[in-house]
Parts: structure tokens; sequence; C-alpha cells
């Protein structure tokens, strides 16, 4: 499982988050390894069944109100209670301070604390999102990955089906690299998958015959994209004449990464036929499709129609003007 | 499937020469060619696949074969990284 040290969230976050370390000599050694956030309100007020531990605890304004209607030693053993759950770190929001004893008892059990000017639920959002982005899980795949009409299409097919040369193709007709060849695949859920670049290999394209191209330098910036979520996976076959392929677009199949279904069209290829024409038709019918458009249902509906009218008043020769 | 583990010896690691290699070496095989580094798995047919993993010198990769003739190609690309891709001597 993937984890995050709280110094790398302290030095990615600071910035935004205007982040303050209120007691510097603790270690920010601890990882954290879900991107749940805790709010320690019931904790604090003496309930500690099913308290989550290891999440980063955020103070907002109720549980201030809490600890300062207290008094000193009942202030302190609430606050220690929070410290005694194994949290990695406390974090106090709109710019507010507990008094120092307070602080004192988290630096002597090596709980760093931070405070932030956001309100609560803005820092909630900011730590959840960055740690949901880091915490993510990844994997790599073969295949090429473009993104045609602002969709995101995944070429995948057996290596040297001519993947790379329908890229190279697409960037050529305006379109922007993603990945070639070597696809790094983060899932951020709900069932969303980001594809992009290993390291070494951005903006980099292998055609054969040809080397490795830079499409950067080729093309120019408008050629590239650095990151893009999967919509539709092309799937490239040799042509089979035995393989039954279902022609009327009603079918919808779907492939599975990293457990999420994405929709899938398998275009058998033959001499002669254009695949990036074919590539473009595939993103902007998804476009149609998610704006409620699906011409191979229209089609069919319209046809159960003419049959059902036609059925009841027998057939009618209709002379074609 | 037959699988080996290798590592990588020669001090440039496997870079664009290297990789071409072991493109070359593994395209002559009709089995199907995984190699692997880290928590990185890719076509060992495929030269960006290759530079993707970017396996330095003391890296441990696994090489996978499987097919008609899985036990020649696992040994030829295992001599590769024996013989450091011929870059010293």
């Amino acid at each position: 499982m993937k984890t995050v040290l709280l110094s790398s969230l302290y030095r990615d976050l600071k910035a935004r988050l205007k982040l303050v370390l209120l007691n510097e000599e603790v270690d920010l050694d601890a990882s954290i390894s879900s991107p749940d956030i805790g709010r320690p309100g019931l904790l604090l007020s003496g309930f500690r069944e099913g308290f989550p531990s290891g999440r980063l605890q955020v103070l907002g304004h109720v549980e201030f109100l809490y600890l300062e209607h207290l008094d000193g030693a009942a202030r302190l053993a609430a606050f220690e209670s929070l410290l005694g759950e194994q949290v990695p770190g406390v974090i106090l929001t709109d710019d507010r301070r507990l008094p120092d004893e307070l602080v004192e008892s988290a630096t002597s059990r090596r709980v760093p604390m931070m405070s932030t000017p956001l309100s609560a639920t803005e820092t909630v959002q900011c730590l959840y999102s960055y740690l949901l982005g880091e915490l993510a899980p990844e994997t790599s795949m073969n295949g090429t990955m473009v993104d045609v009409y602002g969709v995101g299409i995944l070429i995948t097919g057996r290596s040297g089906i001519g993947k790379s040369e329908c890229a190279l193709d697409l960037v050529d007709r305006g379109h922007r690299l993603v990945a070639d060849d070597l696809i790094r695949v983060i899932s951020m859920p709900p069932g969303i998958l980001i594809a992009r670049s290993a390291e070494p290999l951005q903006n980099l394209v292998e055609v054969r015959g040809v080397g490795v191209i830079d499409i950067g330098s080729i093309f120019g910036i408008r050629a590239l994209r650095r990151q893009k979520r999967i919509e539709v996976n092309v799937h490239l076959t040799d042509w089979d004449r035995n393989l039954h392929q279902d022609r009327t677009g009603l079918e919808e199949r779907q492939t599975e990464i990293m457990g999420v279904g994405v929709p899938c069209v398998s275009v058998p290829l033959v001499a002669g036929k254009n695949v990036s024409v074919l590539v473009e038709v595939v993103a902007l019918n998804h476009i149609l499709k998610s704006y409620g458009y699906n011409a191979a249902q229209v089609l069919d509906q319209k046809l159960v129609e003419q049959l059902r009218q036609s059925g009841r008043r027998g057939f009618e020769y209709k002379d074609m003007e | 499937m037959v699988q080996q583990n290798v590592l990588v010896t020669n001090v440039k690691g496997l870079h664009l020469r290297a990789a071409n290699e072991l493109v070359k070496t593994a395209s002559a095989f009709e089995s199907d060619i995984r190699v692997g580094a880290g928590d990185m798995e890719v076509d060992g047919k495929s030269m960006m696949g290759l530079l993707g993993l970017a396996a330095s010198m003391g890296t441990e990769v696994r090489i996978k074969a499987s097919g008609p003739d899985e036990r020649e190609a696992v040994r030829a690309i295992v001599a590769l990284f024996e013989a450091k891709f011929d870059e010293e001597e």
C-alpha cells in the first residue's frame, strides 16, 4: 500500500494552505496511508468508540469552542486523549492558537501541530484531494494514449499493429499525445482512470523504421498533453473473417482496467482503412452519447416504430418521387 | 512460462543502445516476452517500454517468456545482460 510522509505533505501544501509549524522540534516522519481526514469533536468530548487512528486531525470552530469552554485541567486531558490516539498530526484552522501547555504536550508526545488561516472545510477539502492523488493506486500498461477532441482515447493492440503510427497521424491532424507505448495509469475513485507518460518517455514516440522522435520538438506544445482521463479504449486487431463483430453499435463492450470498466471499440485492420479518422469518429460519437444521443438506438427505435405501423396497415407500396 | 531474474551489470544500465539490442534479440523469438523491474512490467519487444523501466546498473530485472520457444528466448536475453550488452571488455 502507498503511503505519504507528513514531511512531503508539509512541503507540497505549505504554500497552498499557508501552513505554519507550531512545534518545529518534532520530526515530520509519520506516514499517512488513508486520504480520510479526522474531525475529533466527539473524541474530545469523551466518546472514543470507533475513532479511526492514523488520520490527520483538523480542528475547526466547534472543536475550539468546546476546548475553550473547559477549564485548564479538563482541557489538557481532553486534548491529550486525542494525542493518545496515534494521530500523525493536528492542524488548527482559521489561524486559531491553542494554549501553550497543549502545544507542549503535543511536542512531548512527538505529535506535530500546524496552523492554517483557511477554514476547516477548505483545509479538509485540500488535504483530502491531495492525499487522494498521492495515495491513488498506480499501474503501468502497454498502449498509446491520445487526447482526441478532448476525449481521452487509449489505443491498444498487439505490438507492431500500428498504435504509434496511429498516434502520429492523430497528432498531425491536430490532436494531442499523452503517452506512447508505456502508460502509467492512476486510479482515482470513483471510477476515474488518469493516464500519464512514464517519466523518461514524455513527449516521445517510437516509429518503426524512423526511431525515437520527439513530438514536442516537431509539432510544438499544441501536440502535447501531460495527463488525460481514459474515456474510450480503441482496440486494434488483425482482420479475422471468422470473428463475429457487432456491426450495429448497439452492443457496448467494456475493457476492465484496475477494476474500472472503460467503453471499448474493437477495430479490425484491413489495408486501406484510415484508422485515424475512425478514432476521431469514435471520439465524436462518445461526445454525442454523453449528450444523450445514440445513433444506433435512435435508428433502432425508428425501425421498430415503422415496422409496427406497416404491420398494422399491410405493406404499402409508396412511389419514390 | 519460463522466468529468470538477472542483474543489470553494465555501467550505463538499460539505455537506448542496450534496449535496442534487447528488442532485436526478443523479436527473433515467437514467444511473448515480458521484462519487469520494480512495480513495472513491459513488452520485451517494445523499445519505449524497456526505456520506461529506467533500469540502472544494479537493478534486478525479471525476464519472462511464454510460447513455443520460451526457454531459448529467456536464455538468449539473460546472456545479453550477462555479456553487459558487449559494452565493456
